[in-house]
């Protein structure tokens, strides 16, 4: 067929006309073919959820105009929905300095670049209807529908979280600084109260020396009376020293062997243990721990001390080992190393008395006993410096058996 | 040759607590030693009787020392730098220095053996324990090891 030339392209434009409204049909059709579910009711729901949500949901099409603007965005940036749709992006909640890279971003996506934005959580800052600039949290996300770009974000204002952060750190620091204080006053103190009463022992040792003839007896008991008492003081400010020392110093961590640890300890206390009788064994092998040798080896000395002194059986028992798996009063423990004596128990209402600081408890059984009664809250606290835990169960009469776990190691604690 | 060397004249004892003074003179009394003893209460006392200053110009007012034991905590001058002064001292540093203080703590006893201490001896309290820390010094210090010449 004989078709004139102007009008073969005629037609061929007609015809390319119609494959390009064919395409557009066609883009349609799945669209509306996607949406086929887009009841009202469904819409309504939608519609809900979006001015029910908590973070601000705002979309814009390609050219940055703004098309979807919840509730929750209006609360956040000021702007009113009718005032936002309509608007460029970048003018309402862009403050002006990241204006310039948000657009080119979205132009650089636009031509097929990649994006580091897409479907990632981001702090931003942002800007709302009053000029203030705040921290947000935002997830941007892409959608493209009839060749068209949409970019939907969910943007969440980050002021509280901040301002509750920021006062959780100064809490932080004030605690730490608090402790530190305490530590160091711990220090002080004990430091600085030693060097008088020391004067005071010695001039009582002058005085007896000097005026031991021309005191009669009771004088004499008196003095030494002051001398017992300056010497216990001494003593109690030698621990109190001590007690600050274990919160100040850094550990000195390194991987050990605990049963040879706990020989050691042994071999420095053996006259303490035949004096009293006592036998110590060690049923299995205990694992190696990384950990301040120096310091675990006073966990065990104390707790191997406290069950042979607070302990009235003619063969005194006790036994140090390491259990896999153990159920504690707070829940499951791994990793436990344990003391366990035959001795005089403890009562549970004492359980967390035991700890303190110079706290000793009165048994009968149990006499002639010196100690200061620091030695346990020496122990918690080494313990607590290894991030572990430390309890103990008991039977009144039949003995105690005191469990502790260490815990990891970071840098913090070295 | 060992009668050619010197008996030890002189002791210096720099410590500013009076206290501990007295109990250092009454032991050194009960071994009848207590003449050997000078005490100087500041580190600058000690540094002026050391090197003829202040009021030590006078060379035969400040008999060079065979030993000295020395405070570490003193205001003013402190027994570290009392140290590290005698230590710097070409004329000095030949003198044992044992430290004489009331500190067991591990940090001290190290810095002042790195800083070149000679011995690191801690006060004890009574009187009994204090006698027999003097004794035993004596024994080490003047009658078992030499010292050097002293001039």
């Amino acid at each position: 067929m004989f078709i004139p030339k102007h009008l073969k392209s005629y037609i061929m434009l007609k015809i390319q006309g119609m494959y390009g409204a064919l395409n557009v049909f066609k883009d349609w059709a799945i669209a509306r073919l996607k949406s086929e579910k887009q009841t009202p009711e469904n819409l309504e729901r939608i519609q809900s959820i979006l001015a029910l949500a908590l973070d601000a949901v705002i979309s814009i099409n390609q050219d940055g105009i703004v098309d979807v603007w919840n509730e929750q965005a209006e609360k956040t940036f000021g702007w009113s929905n009718e005032e936002a749709i309509g608007k460029k992006l970048v003018e309402l909640i862009i403050p002006s300095m990241y204006r310039e890279a948000h657009l080119q971003g979205v132009r650089k996506f636009l031509m097929g670049g990649s994006s580091n934005i897409l479907g990632k959580r981001l702090e931003l800052k942002a800007i709302n209807k009053q000029g203030q600039i705040f921290p947000v949290e935002l997830t941007v996300s892409v959608q493209k529908i009839l060749n068209r770009h949409y970019f939907t974000a969910f943007i969440r204002d980050l002021r509280d979280r901040k301002a509750a952060e920021k006062e959780l750190c100064l809490y932080t620091q004030d605690l730490k600084r608090s402790n530190q204080d305490l530590d160091d006053f711990a220090y002080i103190a004990s430091h600085d109260l030693k060097e008088p009463l020391r004067g005071i022992l010695t001039q009582v040792f002058f005085l007896l020396e000097d005026y031991e003839d021309k005191l009669d007896e009771e004088g004499i008991r008196k003095l030494r009376r002051l001398v017992y008492l300056g010497q216990r003081m001494e003593k109690l400010i030698t621990d109190l020293l001590h007690f600050s020392q274990l919160g100040r110093a850094g550990l000195a961590v390194e991987e050990t062997d605990i049963n040879k640890l706990v020989v050691e300890v042994l071999e420095m206390m053996d006259t303490f243990l035949e004096e009293r009788n006592a036998k110590v064994t060690i049923p299995l092998p205990m694992p190696r721990t990384v950990c301040d040798k120096l310091r675990i080896g006073e966990v065990f000395r104390n707790l191997i001390t406290n069950a042979i002194k607070y302990n009235d059986k003619p063969e005194r028992l006790v036994e140090v080992g390491y259990l896999e798996n153990i159920k504690a009063p707070h829940g499951d423990e791994r990793d436990v190393f344990y003391v366990k004596d035959n001795g005089v128990g403890i009562e549970p209402e004492f359980y967390q008395v035991i700890f303190r600081i110079f706290k000793r408890l009165q048994n009968p059984a149990v006499k002639n006993e010196e100690g200061t009664g620091a030695g346990l809250t020496f122990v918690k606290k080494i313990v607590e410096r290894h991030n572990g835990h430390i309890w103990l169960e008991s039977v009144p009469g039949k003995g105690s058996t005191f469990y502790f776990t260490m815990g990891k190691l970071s840098g913090e604690n070295v | 040759m060992s009668n050619l060397r010197l008996k030890p004249q002189t002791i210096l004892v720099v410590d500013d607590n009076e206290d501990d003074n007295e109990s250092v003179r009454r032991a050194f009394t009960k071994l009848s030693m207590n003449k050997l003893l000078f005490f100087c209460k500041t580190g600058k006392e000690a540094m002026d009787f050391l090197q003829h200053g202040g009021s030590f110009t006078e060379t035969d007012k400040a008999e060079r020392p065979a030993l000295i034991l020395l405070d570490l905590n003193m205001p003013g001058i402190d027994g570290y730098r009392v140290l590290q002064l005698i230590k710097e001292d070409l004329h000095l540093r030949c003198i044992p220095v044992i430290i004489w203080t009331t500190s067991s703590n591990e940090k001290d006893i190290d810095a002042c053996y790195r800083m070149g201490a000679n011995a690191y001896m801690c006060k004890p309290v009574t009187p009994e324990a204090l006698l027999e820390s003097v004794k035993r010094f004596k024994e080490y210090w003047l009658e078992t090891a030499l010292l050097p010449s002293l001039f």
